[in-house]
Order: C-alpha cells, then structure tokens, then sequence
C-alpha cells in the first residue's frame, strides 16, 4: 500500500459530471460507426420515397376514383413511416445489441459501470439523433405527399389546422419506436433476436390480431396502432384518441425499458 | 492493491470459482496462473464489477470497482483484445474511453504511440492483426494512467519484439509502484515478467508465492545417479537420509533431496563406481504442471 504514493502523478479527477460524460462517450461511439448514418439515411430516404410513391399513386386514381373521401392526405403522405420505423428500431438495438455482438460491451461496462447509466446514455443519444432525422423526413414527405396529392384534388392545405400536429405525432412515434429498439436490443442482447421481436410487434402482431373475431377491440390498444394513431387526423375507426394512443405507446416502451434496466443490473454479460 | 477474499460464484451448479483469496500488491508484477477454466476470468471479472460474486469480495485500492467514479484512473484493464467494434477506428475507440472518464484527447495520442500504434491511430481496429489488437487493449488499459492493471492473456498473439516489449512495459510499471495482475496459463509467459505468483484450479487458490521460491524450490529437487551396484549405493544413499526411489533403468537411482555434489561424496567415500550423475533439473512449467495437474485433468474429464 506504502508503494501507492509512488503513483502520485495519477492526474486528478476533472471533466464533465458522470453522466454527462457517459453520453459524450455514447456519442463518440454513435458518431465513428457507419451503421448509425447508414441507418439514419434509410430511414430519411424511406420516409420521403415512399411517402412520395404512395401519393403518386393515390394521385394516379384521381379525385373521381371511387372512395377518396377516404384518403386522408397526411396519413398517405407518412406511407413511409411503416416502412422508415424498422431502420430506427434498428438502430435502438443495435447501440447495444452490436457491443454485446463484438464483447465491447466488457469496456463499456469497465468504463461506466453503473448499468442504468449506461444504457439512459444510449437512449439520450439516441433521442437526439432520432428527432431531427424524424422531424426532417415527416416534414419533407409531408410537403412532397401533399403537393403530389394537391396536384390531384385529394390534398389539403400545408397550414391547415391538425397538419402540424400529425406530423409533431408522427415524429413521436418514430422516436418511441427507436427507443422500444433500444429496450428490446438490451434486453435480448442480440441484434437479430431485436429485429425479430420488432417486426413481430409491429408487422405480424397487428395482423395476427386481425384474425381474431374481436379483433376490433384488441387492434387499437397493440403498440403499433396505439402510436400509429398520433398521426391520423380526427376520430379514424381502429384507431384511439391520437394523445392518448402515443401516451399508450410511451407507456409500452418505459415499461419494456424498465424491465431492460432491471435485467440489465441483474444479468451479467 | 488488489484483495480478493472468499470469493465465491458459480453458474447455476457449475462451481466457476471457490472461496478464493489473495492479494496482489502494488509496486509488483503479480502472476494469476491456471489452467483453462480454472476460474481465471471470472475473478477478474469479478474485480472489475462485471460479475457479481455469489459471496466474498474482490477490491481495487480497497474499493470495489463499481463504486469508482472514473474507474479507467484507477484500474485499467484488458480482458478481451478482440472485443473492440470492427469498423471504428483505433482512435476513436480509445477516445470513446477517455471520454467516459474524463481523459484528455491528447492523453489518446500518448497512449497510441506509447503502444507503437500511433500510424495505425485511423484504420478499423476490426483490420487489426491479433497482436496489434493487444497493443490497442494495453492502450486502452494505460489511458487513465491507472495504479492498478489488470490484463488477461496480453502476450497472446505477440509477436517476439512485442512480447519483449510487454514485458519491459509491465515491468516498468510495477517499478513505479503500480499494481499489475497478469494472467496467463503458461508459466514461460509470466515466469518472464512476474515477481509474485497466484496459481488457481479448480476455482481455489492452489498456492501464492514468488517466482523466485518456486525457482528455489525446484532447482533443489535432486538428481539422477547410475551405478554397476545400485543395491549397495541405495542403501548408502539411505542413510544419508535421501529419499532414493528405482530410476529409468535397472541401474538408475532417483535421489530426491541432495545435490550431485552431495551424492559424488558419499559415492567416492564407499568407493561406490559412478556410471552417471547428473542434476535432476526440474523446471517451473513442471512444477506449475504438478500443481495443477489435478486440476487441468478434472477439466478434461469434464469437457
């Protein structure tokens, strides 16, 4: 012990407060791997493209076509997000599910070792680079969709009254969803394992569901559909109250990250 | 300072580590020795706060590792050289790191070309060959000039001029009063480098001691005698109060506790003719081999 004092040189405690600097480090690591542009990128471009296709095609049919009352112009404008939200997701998981796939979860965790705090960096870090891509891109295939749309008679005004609000949900959405990703990814420490259950709760539950004679009760309240419904525009059938389907799916995800945090402080790696 | 008492964990009924105690004290190269699965990582994981001990403790300076603010300015560690996200470069890993801890960017720098990887600073470390890993994952352990290190196998996968170079380093560091654990289970490894010497199996601490008692040890073992009479020359040696056990071949003797010298004089007094005689020179991997041979067999048999 006496030989500690030769090490005097040990530089003294400075920088930012601890969780402070475990985000910057989550930064660091989010910022120097190619997958996370890669899939903020996709998920832009899928939002736009898409967004756009569907409207071109809604178009295509004409305000004459049978059924149009029943378009709702935001709605096919955010075609994209169906699509747009899997490469979000994606990206929830694999802040964690790519350093439990390589070990590096062993430095993360010599690093910060307190486990909670490791994982809120993530979802910080994540939150922030998952708003402006989703802001970005709803707002972009909104603008497209609905001139794509207007040319054909089915629009509606850029500055009618709901439109911002539809997109401001849907932006919400996608943010849940990258963090239900992020929940999912640590909780099964597997990057494929995280893109099953994510496509099973948003794609294959939704139509299993379906299948069931009481379908109609059970759809609104699946994750999907709940948070879904933060950008339909007034009561749409299927669909719950747009606030209260997001505070539904915002419940979903804490919960899913409560039992991330739980079994992440439990489970040693 | 590293103390490890009682500890104690084991994978569902698979015992990993029992009731294991030791100290590795600063200002020292300390050996951790054993065979594969004898429950080398999961101590050292256990010091790091990455497994939690069923029961017992492990501490770093008398703290343990999870109740460290900035740990990486305490303990630095290499577990796994391999475990490093591929297409990130050298750097920005390293960086990443420093970050957490509030290390300086330049002391990334320092480290890089401390470690000889400062023109390789921008590649992906997943390109890195297993050596130059290593050198990243000493790197990494030197970032926070730390007072305690904790590496795991780094000579594997070292090139000659890389391994002399560990060695010098680690050495080095002891020299300035740091506390380094070093794990290996090759003796030749560590026997290199290491003053003091924890030797496990089986999850239990099978001895600790220093490398020069065990050098001391079984450099006085004994020797090998041969003679045209070693029914006379047994009898003699006997008395002597040497163990004498049957050698390799009808005319051999194995003398246990007494030098050539020793056995030249008897033999010369009771004009006894030598055909042989030679140092039983037992080497340290034999008698690490020894010590852990129940060990590394019951591994065996298990797997």
């Amino acid at each position: 012990m006496s030989a500690t004092t030769a090490v005097a040189r040990t530089p003294s405690r400075a920088g930012l407060p601890p969780w402070r600097a475990a985000v910057a480090s989550e930064w660091v690591k989010a910022r120097t791997v190619p997958s996370t542009w890669t899939a903020l990128g996709a998920a832009l471009a899928i939002l736009v493209g898409v967004g756009a296709a569907i409207a071109a095609l809604n178009a295509g049919e004409g305000s004459d076509a049978p059924g149009v009352e029943s378009v709702q112009p935001i709605a096919t404008s955010l075609s994209g997000v169906f699509m747009g939200q899997v490469a979000l997701g994606l990206l929830g998981a694999l802040l964690i599910t790519a350093e439990f796939g390589t070990g590096s979860i062993l430095t993360s965790l010599s690093a910060v070792p307190q486990r909670t705090r490791l994982l809120m960096a993530k979802a910080v870090i994540l939150v922030l680079l998952v708003v402006p891509t989703a802001v970005l891109g709803v707002q972009l295939a909104a603008l497209v969709g609905l001139r794509i749309l207007d040319g054909a008679g089915l629009g509606q005004p850029w500055a009618s009254t709901g439109t911002q609000g539809a997109l401001i949900g849907a932006t919400a959405y996608l943010t849940l969803i990258a963090l239900f990703g992020l929940a999912a990814g640590a909780l099964l420490r597997s990057t494929a394992a995280a893109v099953i259950v994510l496509t099973f709760v948003l794609f294959l539950l939704p139509v299993l569901i379906g299948l069931l004679p009481t379908a109609e009760d059970v759809l609104p309240w699946l994750p999907s559909q709940a948070g879904q419904a933060a950008f339909q525009q007034g009561s749409v059938p299927g669909y719950l109250e747009p606030v209260a389907g997001l505070a539904l799916l915002a419940g979903y995800t804490a919960l899913l990250m409560a039992v991330a945090v739980w079994d992440l402080r439990r489970r040693d790696p | 300072m590293i103390t490890v008492s009682h500890l104690s964990k084991a994978y569902g009924s698979q015992s990993a580590v029992d009731d294991l105690s030791f100290v590795a004290r600063a200002g020292t190269v300390t050996g951790f020795l054993g065979p594969n699965g004898a429950g080398k990582t999961t101590t050292l994981r256990a010091l790091l706060g990455i497994v939690r001990p069923d029961r017992g403790e492990a501490l770093v300076g008398g703290r343990r590792y999870a109740d460290l603010a900035q740990p990486l300015r305490t303990v630095g560690s290499l577990l796994n050289a391999r475990a490093v996200s591929p297409r990130r470069s050298a750097r920005d890993h390293l960086l990443a790191l420093a970050v957490s801890n509030g290390i300086s960017s330049s002391r990334v720098d320092t480290v890089l070309d401390r470690c000889g990887l400062a023109s390789a600073a921008k590649r992906p470390a997943g390109r890195f060959s297993l050596g130059m890993s290593q050198r990243l994952g000493v790197a990494a352990a030197l970032l926070g000039e730390p007072e305690i290190l904790v590496l795991d196998e780094p000579v594997n996968g070292l090139d000659p001029e890389g391994i002399i170079w560990i060695r010098e380093l680690l050495r080095g560091l002891a020299d300035e009063g740091r506390t380094v654990l070093l794990s290996s289970h090759l003796m030749g490894e560590v026997a290199q480098t290491a003053t003091d010497l924890v030797i496990i199996g089986r999850g239990r601490l099978l001895v600790q001691t220093s490398v020069a008692a065990l050098v001391q040890e079984v450099t006085t073992t004994g020797c090998v005698v041969r003679t045209p009479d070693p029914v006379r020359l047994r009898g003699l040696l006997s008395d002597q109060g040497w163990a004498v056990t049957p050698g390799a071949t009808a005319d051999a003797l194995t003398v246990s506790g007494a030098t050539t010298d020793e056995v030249g004089r008897v033999a010369g007094h009771h004009h006894v003719v030598l055909l042989e005689l030679s140092p039983l020179s037992g080497s340290l991997e034999d008698a690490y081999l020894s010590l852990t041979g129940d060990a590394a067999d019951y591994v065996a048999d298990a797997a």
